[in-house]
């Protein structure tokens, strides 16, 4: 991933953003210690269209027949594909919330940060990202085409309309269903999340789902 | 004869769709394999199967005496490269870096032996060029040194030639023969360009509507295609008493059709059949290409 030029604008737009939102944040006076987390949202968006474009160049290029011819198993290759989306999407995450966090510091102190509240949204954040890395991977390794490249970015906008009418609408069965969809739950973490515990498990069962199926599917898959 | 690859009864079926029906070759250790058919025959449904980019629904082969279904499988692949079409390469990427790639998807412990593969393909001094910039040759050339990465034992190339230039043609082709003469690198190639393919191929195997019609070595094709004399009589079995008299090499086609090899005297020929009252009724030059016995193995209408 390091050859492409779209990862390294990945990684610097997120720190751009966590330097934009701390800065702006700070100037509107509305800076606090989980205005940081506003951001996640939109990274994990372009993290989904960069990594499922990144996957899905193997299909593109036909670089999967080096692989396969090669040797290497399907599982192999999946799971393969799997760790370096979550490395993508956690390492850039992890330097986002590291500069925002060192800018809310330096702006505001660290007096009224508590640090349990703040743990435990960026460990939901973390697990939200390696749960939507699954979904990424699912969507580009089992779609095959240059539609599986950016499917994951447009799956990612009906998931977010589906947060926001669920806190316009305050139906019950919504809301169920919203906690074990992890960007709704990134959607929540501008406050302590108060059942950080029961989503992140949430997360942890959506990612299992999403790459069990995933390998299954693509291990039994004819390719082009 | 050690084989290499052997399939028996490969059968590939898609929904309303029978790609493979049965197929059974056997490709001998250090040949050049030509695998000849037309488009949509099955020769790439096969190398795909073989390159385990699909799956049989019937039948099954074995890599170097490993089953399709053995766990192994995926371990003798390594002895293997394939170019599947167009050539797999990132085209963002230089000639090197495409190759340093690979190395590392085959988890090489270190890059010895890059210099040595780009100078083999002639892409040595395309320095910092990026290969979506290389022209169809040298991707074709490129594709083939990311497939030899590792030293494989066996090589599977589609259609390699397609759409390259004359040049490119005897690039691709010199290449392939190095490749197999010094590296005794066993290699398949399909392709339904004959003529090229004649130059090179030392076993065939022709396939038609996903089965081999005939498997043979480049010895018996010359056998099969040498210049001979088609004579067209009355009756063969005479024709044949009288030409086995003749001690002469020859080959009933019918009832009427037969071919001689070798310089028959026409005279001595004909005075003999006369005696056997045997009319000739036509004599001519008859000499088959691979094309047409392609032709004639497979029938000539259209795909």
């Amino acid at each position: 991933m390091l050859h492409r030029k779209d990862t390294l604008l990945c990684l610097a737009g997120a720190l751009f953003l966590a330097f934009f939102v701390t800065v702006s944040d700070y100037q509107t006076e509305e800076l606090n210690w989980f205005t940081m987390f506003s951001g996640p949202v939109m990274l994990v968006i372009c993290f989904s269209a960069v990594g499922g474009i990144f996957i899905n160049r193997d299909y593109t290029q036909n670089t999967i027949r080096n692989k396969l011819s090669v040797g290497h198993k399907r599982i192999d290759i999946y799971l393969a594909n799997q760790i370096s989306q979550i490395i993508f999407f956690c390492v850039t995450m992890i330097l986002y919330l590291a500069v925002s966090f060192i800018l809310t510091a330096a702006f505001i102190g660290t007096k009224n940060a508590v640090a349990s509240d703040i743990l435990g949204n960026t460990a939901v954040c973390l697990v939200a990202c390696i749960a939507l890395s699954a979904l990424t991977t699912f969507i580009s390794m089992t779609i095959q085409s240059a539609a599986g490249g950016i499917l994951p970015l447009f799956i990612m906008y009906p998931l977010l309309m589906f947060s926001v009418l669920v806190d316009e609408l305050d139906i019950k069965w919504m809301k169920t269903v919203s906690e074990f969809i992890p960007i709704c739950q990134l959607t929540r973490l501008f406050a302590p999340d108060q059942l950080a515990c029961r989503h992140i498990i949430f997360s942890i069962i959506f990612t299992l789902f999403f790459v069990m199926t995933g390998a299954v599917i693509f291990r039994k898959s004819d390719l082009k | 004869m050690d084989y290499v690859l052997k399939t028996n009864s490969l059968c590939k079926h898609y929904k309303n769709f029978k790609a493979l029906g049965g197929l059974t070759m056997h490709v001998p250790k250090g040949s050049i394999y030509g695998f000849v058919g037309r488009n949509g025959a099955g020769k790439t449904t096969l190398i795909r199967m073989v390159c385990g980019i699909q799956f049989p629904t019937g039948g099954n082969f074995e890599l170097y005496g490993v089953k399709n279904t053995d766990k192994k499988i995926s371990d003798t692949r390594r002895k293997m490269g394939a170019v599947i079409e167009t050539p797999s390469i990132i085209p963002y990427l230089n000639a090197r870096e495409n190759l340093k790639i690979q190395y590392d998807i085959m988890g090489m412990p270190d890059y010895k032996g890059i210099d040595e593969l780009l100078d083999l393909v002639g892409l040595k001094n395309t320095g910092k060029k990026l290969a979506k910039n290389f022209s169809l040759g040298m991707r074709q050339r490129l594709g083939i040194a990311v497939a030899l990465c590792g030293n494989p034992d066996l090589l599977v190339l589609d259609e390699p030639i397609n759409g390259l230039d004359p040049q490119g043609i005897i690039d691709v082709r010199e290449l392939i023969l190095k490749l197999n003469r010094e590296k005794k690198i066993t290699i398949i190639i399909s392709s339904h360009i004959l003529d090229e393919l004649s130059k090179i191929a030392t076993h065939y195997g022709f396939i038609n509507d996903g089965r081999i019609v005939r498997e043979m070595s480049a010895e018996e094709l010359e056998q099969e295609c040498r210049k001979c004399m088609r004579i067209n009589v009355t009756d063969t079995t005479v024709l044949a008493r009288v030409l086995d008299t003749m001690k002469l090499d020859y080959k009933i086609i019918d009832n009427e059709i037969a071919d001689i090899y070798g310089s028959p005297n026409i005279t001595d020929l004909a005075l003999s059949l006369w005696d056997e009252k045997c009319k000739i009724i036509t004599v001519s030059e008859h000499d088959e290409n691979l094309e047409s016995f392609f032709i004639s193995l497979v029938g000539g209408g259209s795909d």
